[in-house]
């Protein structure tokens, strides 16, 4: 037992480490008021869209989790360095070949409303999460489970179907995040609306698309925390002007900078912010069953036309990384030596070998934000200088995303949002039939690859196994990586204690306002 | 947006125009802001007609390099940010919409006045549906029910302009029914009645010529709105897909960056309003030649 | 009087049926099955299938529509796809933002209108008047979308003296509510101040030529003194019918001002509804404005009936 907790904690130093070469470039807080922390104030939070549903058992959408980190606390918490820690589970263990973790709960702890943490409702949301009657995007996540079991109130025992190595990553994201069972059953399906977790801060009222105002839990278990007494959401679609708003004082911080204004933050007196190599990627995907993309030496020219260190200078203002696999930087499964040359004449020799030397023609659907449409733009006059053509067809996101699952499509500009452990940001992208597998892409190879990665417990092992399917992926091109999303947060200088996290998560538990 | 004449020549309007085409003219070259209207139409639609001549670069050249380059003497009007030419994109911008701004409101002529003449002329029970069918119509806000078409039918120039056509059709068929309800009982009209003449020859030859005034100054006019809902519709991103230029998506995408680069929105719109702004002043103009009592 | 009233109120029966049967048939404008033009065209069929059954889309068009008239008669403009809310709910949840730009929008036009279009009128053919006809002709062409980012250029990131977006509730304090309003409220106002001064110019002037004032005038009253008691009461009417005629093209301008904005009212409902292709909420809203602007009509003739009752109407 001991081993296998051992095993967990290396694990995490060997991330820290990897995370070290990836710079997170803060201001110097000022220290003037050397006045520690207190409480009251109302945090005013910019954030890039409007929340979809505050169950997190029923949300899909990444926006959601803004809220969520802040109304529930996870089974476990991510560090800064995106390691995984103790939370509402104070300790676990990892038995039966990987098989059945043993989680041990956090005594004392109560919801929102009064109701006891305890094992029982831990059973209880994810019981409710597996039946497929209630339709959870969680349900994917859970579908290794066979069995749950509570030896006592303060113990989870979780049986699986298979060795499955980001278990206890998911157990910090929305599958980890507990909801009180008395509102669940209280609420129905108006619980979406006034959710209860244990979380240092509880839903006052939300109004689609104007706010959501959250309070300070009193009786939160971190004794004396949190310190706002208020925390207002406001959603900002345009990001030109969420960022107007937080230089003119309506807001005190934001989720997200334009990537033209984050020069202009350094000489902003009265803002701090970070800037960071986030979790996820801005990619194109190609159909891998639909002419002309099903040949894999046009969607090879695709991956040598494209330039990728221009397309960040015009489009990301320089603010990141150029991206050629799942994997950021800050993962360790991340390869620096896996790179696609940028070349002319690599692409052009694809297409001789593709059997269309003077290139062919294709449609790409993207989402119909304006900073989308002008990146599709981009790479249409790049692929057009090797004789591609691409069609550009800007459609909203919704029908994006249906056309994308549906396979009805030829090329879309899709990303991922990126999640801590390398499994969740490819093994349903990239085996045959995944969930996310939007260009069914299937090779057998990469099948093969993925399980082990996901069944070995040694993260150097597992480590090589994804750099292997990486390369691979790289080379088939069902999925063009572009660049990896930086996350750019910025904050008024009355707000103090905030700590941003390559999650673009904004956790507001430890902060404070002068 | 009435504009009135004072009152001298309000006096002298009591004359019949059609005696009087040259001082038709007169009036009209008097009238300062029309004639400065006609000028800003002729060079807008120069532009249109002679856009490869004229502009200095290809509309859809990107430099990625040259991305974001304020006004200068290479590109007067500055770079978008794609490191396309401005002001070449904004002189190719005027085909599509010049175009579609008379596009629609052909639309709504060739529907709408038809409808009004055969209402107005006959009367009746079928007026009377016909008018409330136009009530319905003008209760709906234009925009919103364009952009609602716009959305059904897919984002192309055609579908914004078959949306905002049928939008302009009420208003057109309500302008010629008040004009042929004047006209239909003066003495030449019930003359050529009573000489034999054919309902259709009597509606088209007689009637409608002399509603023609009214009709083709709410045309003009219509064609300044039509060129700003065509814009708002592009601006909202319910208009034809890129690259091919268009000043309301070219405003759009220029709004990302306003702060760091205002010129690329600042000058599509200012587009948008030089060319409204003649086709509004002309159609003012025109109306005090023609229709010096017009309130 | 009483019976004008009457007729002008069963007259708009009819039109709101016709009303009605167009925001029905808006979603089969499109060729084929509506649950695609609803869902996109590439949706699966079983999302196709659900959808028909929750919209009815399946039964046959007559009885479609009959059911949609006995919904609406019943408050009833359905649910919302994206989260189930009722239409109605979320409408009446976004009225008082548009109503108060709205009603903001009109007083703040009448207040620079009317003093321009009397100037005008009193002092026509000089220079106020072509400065008061210039600024007319500018506001009318003026692109909102385009002013509305200037403003906010300049007043807002520039200048810093309003704020660029958002949206404080009345409750919450007056002053910042107003704050918040000020720059969206001039973008509205401006297409009204142009049309409702040239408009009150033009009524003044053609009152004052009439015969009761021409003896008001040889009784020596003062000049100024005709403009405003005889004058000002009589163009007022038409004032008030253009300001109501306006009501549409003030909900047009609300789409786009509120969505520079975000402000959460009609119009950001009804971009974010086609933006998620929610077309209940879509439907619903358009349905819900064409039946303002009817309402705002009959008003119109309600109040002129009310101010003039010689007017005499057939």
């Amino acid at each position: 037992m001991i081993g296998k907790k051992l095993v967990v904690l290396l694990s995490s130093a060997a991330l820290l480490g990897a995370l070290a070469g990836c710079g997170s470039t803060a201001k110097p807080v000022a220290t003037g008021g050397t006045s520690g922390p207190k409480v009251g104030g109302t945090l005013n939070v910019g954030i890039n869209s409007d929340f979809v549903t505050l169950n997190p058992a029923m949300s899909s959408a990444l926006i959601d989790r803004q809220a969520y980190i802040n109304i529930f606390d996870p089974l476990l918490k991510l560090s800064p360095q995106m390691t995984i820690e103790p939370d509402l589970v104070t300790h676990w263990t990892v038995s039966n070949g990987g098989k059945r973790y043993t989680l041990y709960l956090r005594h004392g702890v109560k919801f929102q409303d009064g109701t006891p943490f305890n094992a029982q409702a831990v059973i209880y949301n994810w019981k409710w999460e597996m039946n497929p009657k209630n339709a959870s995007p969680r349900l994917s996540n859970l579908s290794l489970v066979s069995g749950l079991s509570a030896p006592n109130n303060y113990e989870v025992v979780v049986n699986l179907k298979a060795p499955f190595a980001a278990f206890l990553s998911l157990l910090t994201g929305r599958t980890g995040m507990i909801s009180s069972p008395t509102a669940m059953q209280k609420e129905g399906s108006n619980y979406g609306l006034h959710p209860v977790g244990t979380g240092p801060f509880e839903v006052v009222s939300w109004v689609k698309n104007s706010h959501l105002t959250l309070k300070r839990n009193p009786n939160y278990w971190q004794k004396g925390k949190p310190y706002l007494s208020k925390i207002v959401y406001t959603p900002i679609t345009n990001p030109q002007q969420e960022y107007n708003a937080l230089t003119t004082g309506q807001e005190d911080i934001i989720d997200s900078v334009p990537y033209q204004d984050v020069s202009q933050l350094s000489s902003n007196a009265s803002l701090h912010y970070a800037k960071m190599t986030g979790l996820g990627y801005s990619d194109m995907e190609l159909n891998t069953t639909k002419s002309p993309l099903n040949n894999v030496h046009n969607r090879e020219a695709i991956n040598y036309a494209i330039n990728r260190q221009a397309l960040i200078k015009l489009i990301y203002f320089g603010q990141t990384k150029p991206a050629y696999s799942q994997f950021p930087p800050s993962s360790w499964a991340y390869d620096p030596n896996l790179k696609v040359p940028f070349s002319d004449a690599l692409a052009k020799e694809q297409l001789k070998k593709a059997g269309n030397p003077s290139g062919f023609s294709f449609t790409l659907l993207g989402s119909n934000d304006p900073v989308t449409v002008q990146e599709m733009q981009a790479i249409q006059s790049e692929l057009a200088k090797v004789g591609i053509t691409m069609h550009i067809e800007p459609v909203d996101f919704t029908t994006l995303l249906t056309d994308a699952i549906n396979g009805n499509y030829q090329a879309d500009m899709l990303g991922w949002s990126g999640r801590p452990d390398p499994d969740q940001n490819s093994y349903a992208f990239d085996t045959t039939g995944g969930s996310f597998n939007d260009p069914r892409y299937s090779n057998p190879e990469v099948n093969t690859l993925l399980l082990q990665a996901r069944e070995s417990t040694s993260e150097s092992t597992r480590a090589a196994l994804y750099q292997k399917a990486a390369k691979i992926i790289a080379h088939q091109a069902p999925y063009i990586f572009i660049a990896y999303t930086p996350v750019i947060q910025a904050w008024s200088t009355k707000v103090h204690g905030y700590k941003a996290y390559p999650d673009d998560l904004m956790r507001f538990t430890d902060v404070w306002m002068n | 947006m009435a504009v009135f004449v004072p009152e001298p020549i309000l006096e002298e309007g009591l004359v019949q125009p059609v005696s009087s085409k040259k001082r038709a003219w007169r009036r009209f070259t008097r009238n300062h802001l029309a004639v400065g209207g006609l000028i800003l139409i002729g060079l807008f639609i120069l532009m249109a007609l002679a856009a490869p001549l004229i502009a200095p670069y290809a509309p859809d050249t990107t430099h990625f390099g040259q991305a974001f380059h304020p006004p200068s003497s290479a590109h007067w009007l500055g770079t978008d940010e794609l490191g396309r030419d401005l002001l070449s994109r904004i002189i190719y911008g005027a085909r599509g919409s010049l175009l579609s701004a008379v596009l629609i409101v052909a639309l709504g002529l060739v529907v709408g006045v038809p409808v009004g003449l055969v209402s107005g002329y006959y009367g009746g029970w079928m007026d009377e549906v016909v008018m409330r069918v136009v009530d319905a119509g003008l209760a709906f806000p234009g925009l919103v029910l364009a952009m609602a078409m716009a959305w059904i039918l897919g984002p192309s120039l055609m579908h914004a302009v078959i949306a905002i056509g049928i939008v302009t059709i009420p208003q057109f068929a309500r302008v010629t029914r008040g004009q042929v309800l004047e006209v239909k009982n003066r003495e030449y009209v019930e003359a050529s009645r009573c000489l034999g003449a054919s309902s259709l020859r009597v509606m088209f030859r007689h009637i409608l010529i002399n509603a023609a005034t009214p009709i083709i100054v709410v045309a003009t006019l219509n064609i300044g709105s039509a060129l700003l809902s065509v814009a708002s519709l592009s601006f909202l991103g319910l208009g034809p897909p890129p690259p091919a230029p268009n000043w309301g998506g070219m405003l759009q995408s220029g709004a990302e960056y306003l702060t760091m680069a205002p010129w690329i929105s600042i000058f599509p719109g200012a587009a948008i309003f030089l060319a409204v702004l003649g086709f509004n002043t002309f159609g003012d103009g025109i109306r005090d030649v023609f229709d010096p009592n017009h309130r | 009087m009483a019976r004008f009233i009457v007729r002008r109120i069963i007259n708009v029966i009819p039109v709101a049926f016709i009303v009605l049967l167009v925001t029905f048939s808006l979603i089969h404008i499109a060729p084929g099955n509506p649950a695609y033009a609803i869902l996109g065209e590439q949706a699966s069929p079983a999302a196709v299938k659900l959808l028909d059954q929750q919209m009815g889309l399946n039964q046959p068009l007559g009885l479609q529509f009959v059911e949609y008239l006995r919904h609406v008669v019943e408050g009833n403009l359905g649910y919302s796809l994206l989260d189930h809310q009722s239409v109605a709910s979320l409408i009446v949840s976004r009225l008082p933002v548009t109503f108060e730009l709205a009603v903001l929008a009109v007083i703040l036009s009448l207040l620079i209108a009317l003093p321009a279009g009397i100037l005008a009128a009193y002092r026509p053919n000089t220079w106020i008047d072509s400065v008061s006809r210039v600024l007319a002709l500018v506001g009318a062409a003026v692109p909102n979308f385009w002013l509305a980012l200037l403003l906010v250029y300049i007043f807002a990131v520039s200048l810093h003296w309003f704020p660029s977006l958002g949206w404080i509730p009345l409750s919450q304090g007056v002053a910042s509510n107003l704050w918040h309003v000020i720059l969206p409220v001039v973008v509205l106002a401006l297409p009204l101040v142009a049309i409702t001064s040239r408009v009150l110019r033009g009524e003044l002037m053609e009152v004052m030529r009439l015969m009761y004032i021409q003896v008001a005038r040889s009784k020596g009253v003062r000049e100024w003194g005709v403009v405003m008691r005889h004058g000002l009461r009589n163009a007022l009417i038409p004032v008030v019918t253009v300001v109501g005629l306006q009501v549409g093209g003030l909900l047009g301008g609300v789409v786009i001002t509120e969505s520079i904005f975000s402000l959460p009212g009609m119009g950001q409902l009804v971009v974010d509804a086609i933006f998620n292709r929610d077309y209940p909420v879509l439907q619903g809203s358009v349905l819900f404005m064409a039946l303002v602007v009817l309402a705002a009509n009959l008003l119109v003739d309600l109040c002129y009936a009310w101010i003039d009752p010689r007017i005499r109407y057939n």
